[in-house]
């Protein structure tokens, strides 16, 4: 793991660090996993709540500690009690009463306008220990199409994520897009997802879920409406044969060493639920839950070192296989566009 | 076999506004979580919203004579005030009718705070 | 350390009676200021090795995708640092100063249960190491504080039941320290310190203790149920059999929250006791302060929800706690402006202690702003889990209760060893913590926003977060260096340094009464009290409670002894005999840590073998070191105040112990009983009739026998209690004999029912929540019929008649408590499945 196999994104910090380190709060940075990014309307209204809660914080933060060391150093004299009165009941009592209830109702309107939205389209999201099932649904609620870890959304559509786990607690969250839903066993909850931007960008599981947490990673790529189009029905197809003698080679290795009990590639004997569908592995941007980018020395090392970048992962380590055939099974996986 | 100490005027009026406004909450949130889980019905929601807003004012209206009954018994006057720190059963009692005071008042503002989702929030999801 | 040879005989006497045991025997001291002292040094130890744990997490993040330690350790690592400093440091602070200072503020020699103080104490050693010692050997909980079923229910290897049987043993622990706290604040005060007049700790200590009654028993229900699905598949958190995760989350967090406000309050109320002495005045708005306690108090139960914005609940629920986690900032913010006006109306002089109060309010202030922002649910759905939360919970508790703890430690060390700390290394502490802390997570609000959730043990390079956890972990360290120049100051030795003079700071209150050094009797004599700042407004106290002059002057018995008062008025009603040092509840202690130890390695024989010599310890614990019967009725206790040695009854604290007690306990039963209507709430396909095959004759037989035994328990002490014929010792052991028969047979019945019904407790969460209600109220039935032989015994003994019928007086207590949890239980499992 000590190699940087991470691609930096659209946030080289500290390049774009502001004048100061205070500043930073307000204009925090563009990153693909970063709230200040606002890509979706639910994250560009909670950002501008943030705002305006972050400047509330700053003027009392600095009123209060202003007022202690003003009583304690600037005039540590006696004020009369009279003052100190009005000073608990106004200060203490009434703005605070009246700010907090503000505060209250405008937190309880933004609730019930991020939940319960109408949408267009029915994604279903499965969290598994450690990495992302997305099945595309039609309005009988089959699936259409199944990716993994990658998926896409069409900018300025609403859509509903229905949000499930195969085992344990996980959270889903893409920053720029919107806030955090967990998946909990027995429970279907939903988030409706709307872009304003297209682009990447990357969202994390955010709960707990147990030895991998750290690395669960996915990706949301926001594309205008025929981008979006001719990426979901490329996505429902099968999987195009391998096309030079290597991924041949790579696919028979695929089949023989038992991958396709696991892990499904459409349109060849390949066709296990447990694993992340691979029909169009080379389609994505990344591997192994957004955690390497997608080239074959990555997928090499993922495919012989499962088990130590990733502590707790199901997936069997594959050191056993030599390395042409890695290499063939990476050629393969490679050409699965 | 109650505790006798405690069935003395000031700390049980102390407790009032707090229960009250504890059975509230139990209330509020008890029957909008199985409200929510059970039935999926809009107008059962809106039902349960007016039972809520009623069951408000009434839980509102109550706290407010527990504040009511302790100022009148010497909670809030200024003279009484002075008499906090005094070492006589008069001090005690108007320090506990002023806490009392204080307590209601603060679990009125709870409570109404608390219900404000009743009034704002007219889905389950 | 204490010279007796200047002493009158009076005083001699006293300071023999008080001494400490020697030697080995010293750990069998059960006095409040050693105990308490332990206690302290215990939780700063453990303090200590948490913040270990932090430095090794901070290493690991110091650099993106790093391998100083690997997954498993990091998450064992984060696991065991958020436990330590939750159980194993904040609340046992709180009691561990509490147990030291309170009996002092108030003037007492001694808390009214010195051997419960003790027996709490060494179960929090005991199971704290236990819990601590197990990264060690690699076996430590690795699911996070919060342990989540069901990854936590699922996962093989011991760590999630040493955390649920180690902790639950140590929030026994907690509760007995709140039973002891709360008497303490409310029968154990001088005469004449009305309720008016007692020092703000004690209100806070009041609020706390009541808070730990309200917020620890449903985490133990939650670990019951836990570690019956973990040890005998028991479905509670299983969703295909009926169970929910959610409601370990429910149960978790009505403890979690809570327990945020019981670590706070405590280390407020020190403030409260600083400032006014800094600022040379008393306190501004003792009664602002007052409601702000216990408006605290009450509201920070209505908001544990807040942790689970992100689970899916109703809009509504989110609303409501929403609504109530802003509300309860109101009272915060009148304890904050009070303090700040005692400083405006006061003259101020600059201390040590009042730059720790600084350092506490800014950092807390920003904490609670914090709090305010994830109060509100659509800016909560962006940060929570992410290191925005981490930054805001470090704010607040080691603003509100790390700044307060140093200042309070600053304050009072010389009223707890004689001797003063070093303000110049002072200065030094308080910039390296100060600075340190700043420095580690006001970044980290900031990683949050960038993306970065909680609990990972790496991170990717790239996303914006890698000079910002950099940072952090510099200023970890710069906190480590401010921390072992603390820790080297409080453990240096200081033999040669001057003993402090006598209220070094001026202060007002009691605990100031102490001389340099410290003797063990707390005070010399009891003195009456009339104002809030005694020390400041009853001019020659001081020298009339050295000479004597006060109450309780001597110990002419040669028993310990403390002065009982009343609730209200603080009028002494009692001069009452408390446990001096003993080795009991250190036996009781080690067996009861055996029960839970045992467990949970699965050696089911050996826990119950030691479960049964931890109640024999116990009971001979009762036994031999309470409810003695006096030699005499009666004692002049000076000034001509002539009191009673042995109450009964709501006069005497054992009663006042074993209501509060079951008080606790009720709470706990509660939470099962939300169980059972949570599951009825999330199961609407469930055939409920099913559970109407319970029948009615089995629990009718139950009730009759249990209830039986209730009324004539109640009979029989009634009856001993009203007659004046010579014998009726006898006709009353008769009746608790065949109470005591009534109720063997009423649990034979209570468990014959769901029995002979067939219910299988491991194939669906309803049969699973009967059995279990069931089987707790036929458990306490057992213990209550134990308690019924005990009386038996007493009876023939002598240690109970009709003169002395304190433990007939708790018994019936306990069975009125039992007699409801029956009936709530019958109500539940027999009558609702047939109604709904």
């Amino acid at each position: 793991m000590a190699e940087k196999d991470w691609q930096p994104g659209e946030c080289p910090l500290p390049g774009c660090l502001p004048a100061t380190f205070w500043l930073l709060f307000l204009s925090g940075c563009a990153g693909e996993q970063s709230t200040y990014t606002a890509a979706g309307v639910e994250a560009a209204s909670t950002l501008t709540l943030y705002y305006w809660l972050f400047a509330c914080v700053i003027v009392v933060w600095l009123l209060l500690a202003g007022i202690f060391v003003y009583a304690t150093r600037v005039r540590p004299k006696i004020h009369s009690e009279k003052g100190a009165s009005i000073f608990v009941i106004v200060g203490g009592i009434v703005l605070p009463t009246l700010a907090l209830t503000v505060i209250a109702i405008v937190g309880i309107i933004l609730m019930t306008q991020h939940r319960g939205q109408e949408a267009v389209r029915d994604i279903r999201v499965t969290g598994e220990q450690y990495w992302w099932r997305f099945e595309y649904l039609d309005h009988e609620g089959k699936v259409i199409a199944e990716t993994a870890n990658e998926f896409a959304l069409p900018v300025a559509e609403a859509s509903r994520m229905h949000l499930i786990t195969a085992d344990v607690i996980h959270s889903f969250w893409v920053p720029a897009l919107a806030g955090k839903v967990d998946m909990i066993p027995g429970r279907i909850n939903e988030l409706v997802l709307e872009p304003i931007r297209t682009g990447r960008y990357r969202g994390q599981c955010a709960e707990f879920c147990g030895a991998s947490h750290a690395l669960m990673g996915l990706v949301a790529k926001v594309k205008n409406s025929e981008d979006f189009q001719r990426w979901l029905s490329a996505q429902a197809d099968d999987a195009r044969p391998p096309a030079t003698p290597l991924s041949v080679r790579g696919q028979q290795v695929f089949l023989q060493s038992g991958c396709g009990a696991c892990h499904a590639v459409r349109g060849t004997p390949a066709n296990g639920r447990l694993g992340p569908d691979l029909t169009h592995l080379a389609s994505r941007d990344r591997i192994a839950a957004a955690t390497f980018a997608n080239d074959q020395d990555k997928i090499r090392r993922w495919l012989a070192h499962t088990g130590q970048i990733k502590p707790g992962v199901q997936m069997p380590t594959f050191d056993m296989l030599s390395d042409t055939e890695l290499a063939a099974l990476a050629a393969y996986l490679g050409d699965l566009q | 076999m109650m505790p006798v100490n405690l069935m003395e005027y000031g700390l049980w009026r102390l407790l009032a506004g707090p229960a009250l406004a504890a059975l509230h909450f139990v209330v509020s949130y008890g029957a909008t979580g199985i409200f929510c889980e059970r039935s999926d019905n809009a107008d059962a929601l809106l039902t349960l919203r007016y039972g809520l807003g009623a069951f408000t004012l009434v839980i509102l209206a109550l706290i407010a004579l527990v504040t009511l009954l302790a100022w009148q018994q010497g909670g809030f006057l200024q003279k009484a005030q002075d008499r906090h720190t005094e070492d006589s059963a008069e001090g005690r009692h108007a320090f506990l009718a002023h806490i009392t005071v204080l307590i209601s008042a603060l679990s009125f503002v709870g409570v109404a705070m608390i219900s404000l989702p009743i009034l704002l929030v007219g889905s389950c999801s | 350390m204490t010279d007796a040879s200047n002493l009158d005989p009076e005083a001699r006497q006293l300071l023999k009676v008080w001494s400490r045991p020697k030697g080995w025997r010293a750990i069998s001291a059960v006095n409040n200021s050693e105990v308490g002292r332990w206690y302290a040094a215990a939780a700063f130890i453990f303090l200590l090795f948490a913040g270990v744990l932090a430095l090794l997490m901070r290493i690991q993040l110091a650099v993106p995708e790093n391998d100083f330690v690997s997954a498993d350790t990091y998450n064992q690592l984060f696991t065991l640092h958020g436990s330590i400093m939750m159980f194993l440091f904040a609340v046992p602070m709180f009691e561990a100063i509490s147990i030291m200072l309170l009996p002092e503020m108030l003037g007492a020699r001694d808390l009214p249960f010195p051997r419960l103080s003790a027996y709490g104490f060494w179960c929090f050693v005991i199971g704290g190491v236990f819990v601590s010692g197990s990264i060690f050997f690699d076996v430590a909980p690795r699911s996070g504080w919060f342990m989540y079923p069901p990854l936590t229910t699922q996962q093989s290897g011991l760590g999630a039941d040493i955390w649920l049987l180690g902790l639950s043993f140590i929030e026994i622990a907690s509760i007995a320290a709140a039973v002891e706290l709360i008497i303490g604040v409310l029968k154990c005060r001088p005469p004449g310190m009305r309720i008016n007049l007692i020092p703000l700790y004690a209100w806070y200590v009041l609020v706390v203790g009541v808070m730990i009654l309200f917020a620890f028993p449903p985490l133990i229900a939650g670990d019951l149920l836990f570690e019956m699905e973990r040890a005998f598949d028991w479905p509670f958190f299983d969703v295909s059999r009926g169970g929910d995760p959610l409601l370990w989350q429910h149960l978790f967090w009505i403890f979690g929250h809570p327990e945020v406000y019981i670590i706070f309050l405590p280390t407020i109320a020190i403030l409260a006791m600083v400032i006014p002495t800094f600022a040379q005045r008393e306190i501004f708005g003792y009664n602002w302060i007052v409601l702000s306690a216990i408006g605290t108090g009450f509201l920070s139960f209505a908001l544990w929800v807040h942790h689970m914005f992100t689970v899916g609940l109703p809009a509504a629920s989110q609303g409501y706690a929403s609504a109530a986690s802003l509300a309860v900032a109101i009272p915060t913010g009148i304890q904050l402006f009070a303090f700040l006006a005692t400083l405006l109306a006061g003259k101020v002089i600059l201390r040590l202690p009042m730059l720790f109060v600084f350092g506490s309010v800014a950092i807390f202030v920003l904490g609670g702003l914090t709090g305010i922002m994830v109060a509100v649910a659509p800016f909560d759905w962006q940060v929570h889990d992410t290191y925005f939360v981490v930054a805001h919970l470090h704010y607040t508790i080691i603003g509100g209760m790390g700044f307060s703890v140093i200042a309070g430690i600053y304050y009072f060390y010389p009223a707890i060893t004689g001797r003063a700390l070093n303000e110049r290394w002072g200065l030094w502490v308080f910039w390296l913590i100060f600075i340190g802390f700043n420095i580690t997570f006001l970044p980290m609000h900031l990683t949050g926003l960038l993306g970065m959730p909680r609990r990972v043990f790496t991170y990717l390079p790239g996303l914006g977060w890698d000079w910002l956890n950099m940072l952090s972990t510099v200023g970890a360290f710069v906190i480590a260096a401010g921390m072992a120049l603390f820790t080297l100051d409080l453990i240096r030795p200081k033999s040669r340094h001057p003993w402090s003079p006598r209220n070094p700071w001026n202060a007002g209150t009691l605990e100031w009464l102490t001389e340099m050094p410290g003797k063990p009797w707390g005070v010399r004599s009891i003195p009456a009290v009339t104002t809030r700042y005694p020390l400041l407004s009853q001019p020659d106290l001081m020298e009339r409670v050295d000479s004597g002059q006060e109450y309780l002057p001597d110990a002419s018995e040669g028993k310990r002894e403390t002065l009982i008062t009343t609730v209200l008025d603080a009028r002494p009603v009692q001069c009452m005999r408390v446990g001096g040092p003993s080795f009991l509840s250190l036996w009781a202690a080690v067996f009861t840590g055996g029960f839970f130890i045992f467990a949970t390695f699965s050696w089911y024989w050996t826990a119950f073998a030691s479960g049964l010599l931890a109640l024999a310890s116990i009971l001979t614990w009762l036994w031999r070191g309470t409810g003695q019967i006096p030699e005499k009725e009666r004692k002049d206790v000076g000034k001509g105040l002539v009191l009673p040695i042995y109450a009964s009854g709501h006069h005497s604290c054992g009663w006042w112990a074993m209501f509060i007690t079951m008080f606790a306990d009720i709470t706990a039963f509660l939470s099962l009983i939300f169980g059972f209507f949570f599951y009825w709430t999330v199961n609407a396909d469930y055939p409920f009739a099913n559970l109407a095959s319970l029948g009615l004759i089995w629990p009718g037989l139950a009730l009759a026998g249990i209830g039986g035994a209730w009324l004539l328990t109640w009979h029989a002490r009634h009856a001993l209690d009203t007659t004046r014929a010579a014998g009726q010792e006898t006709a009353t052991a008769l009746q608790i004999g065949i109470a005591a028969g009534l109720a063997l047979f009423g649990v034979w019945a209570l468990i014959m029912g769901p029995a002979k019904a067939g219910f299988d407790p491991v194939a669906h969460v309803f049969p699973a929540i009967t059995w279990l209600l069931l089987g707790w109220t036929a458990l306490h039935a057992l213990v209550g019929v134990i308690m019924l032989l005990f009386c038996i015994a007493g009876l023939f003994s002598g240690r109970l008649s009709k003169h002395f019928t304190a433990d007939l007086h708790n018994v019936t207590l306990y069975w009125h408590f039992l007699f409801f949890t029956l009936l709530v239980t019958l109500l539940t499992c027999v009558v609702f499945p047939r109604l709904a």
